[in-house]
């Protein structure tokens, strides 16, 4: 049975083994960077100062990215809007020149229809003359 | 302690971050390995670490020599920092939730399975210990920090550290057995 000296020492060298653990490389080299890299002299002021520009800053993009959305989607309204209107247009355009089309063709089938039926009027007036005399 | 550790300091507080960058290299290990035996996550362990070496950086100029070892001052900020760690996340650690990277390095460092197991034992029974307990035994054995040392980052006489040394081994022992 182990003495209250040799448990000790059993734990110390378990707490000893301990000092193996280390930070990551990773971490570290990130860690310093940011550190160096920070304002040492930032104090509360600052501090609000920053997070304030921060705000406004995320405000503006929010808002750049709001009104490119709208732009956007104004923008893609107008042309189908557009797209339909000159379509309708053109449909206009060809009906109208159909129905133009068939006006003539209805006013050159009334003219052969006035045409044939005076050349029988003039036949048949002719033919009751000559039966007159 | 840093070689010319007083000059680093002083120019740490003059505004070189040269110098402070040695400092955090030379001292980040011991800080990181404290940190991670009293939150047992690694990741929580990084973002605390990396908050105390932030808070040194911007606080030094309010550092003053007085012959202890900046290592002092920087456990101090850590003890902090993990009381108000604690203080807002009101958790208690299990050991079902130690990190498993942590796991893995003391994989590393022990084959023997039976060791192994006694130090998973070790780290769960520190637990049960005081705050000041697990903070003297970890800077003592762990670190290898003399008792000056220690008495200047936990703010007590030389004499009150051994008496907690004492204490802490003994509440260990008998959790152990």
């Amino acid at each position: 049975m182990e003495n209250r000296d040799q448990q000790e020492e059993k734990i110390i060298s378990s707490l000893r083994s301990l000092h193996a653990l280390a930070p990551s490389r990773r971490f570290t080299d990130l860690s310093r960077r940011l550190i160096l890299l920070s304002d040492q002299n930032e104090n509360y002021l600052n501090r609000f100062r920053r997070g304030i520009s921060a705000l406004v800053a995320m405000r503006q993009r929010l808002a750049i990215a709001v009104l490119a959305v709208v732009l956007a989607l104004g923008g893609m309204l107008y042309v189908r809007e557009y797209t339909r209107l000159v379509a309708e247009q053109k449909n206009q355009e060809r009906l109208l020149s159909e129905a133009r089309s068939l006006d003539f063709q209805i006013e050159l089938q009334e003219a052969r229809y006035f045409e044939e039926s005076l050349n029988a009027a003039s036949v048949a007036i002719k033919g009751v003359f000559e039966n007159g005399k | 302690m840093v070689e010319g550790e007083e000059n680093l300091i002083r120019q740490a507080q003059a505004g070189s971050a040269e110098s402070f960058g040695i400092l955090y290299d030379h001292y980040t290990p011991q800080i990181y390995r404290f940190v991670l035996l009293k939150v047992t996550a690694r990741e929580e362990a990084e973002d605390l670490t990396h908050e105390i070496f932030l808070r040194a950086w911007r606080k030094i100029k309010a550092y003053q020599i007085r012959g202890f070892p900046f290592s002092s001052w920087l456990y101090q900020i850590a003890r902090n920092q993990i009381i108000d760690h604690y203080r807002l996340k009101k958790n208690q650690i299990s050991l079902e939730t130690v990190d498993a990277d942590l796991i893995k390095a003391e994989d590393s460092i022990e084959r023997d399975v039976d060791r192994l197991l006694r130090l998973d034992q070790v780290r769960e029974a520190m637990k049960e210990l005081s705050g000041d307990e697990q903070d003297v035994l970890i800077m003592r054995f762990v670190e290898g920090l003399s008792h000056r040392e220690i008495s200047g980052a936990i703010n007590k006489s030389e004499g009150a550290v051994r008496l907690i040394q004492h204490r802490a081994l003994n509440a260990l022992r008998k959790l152990l057995a």
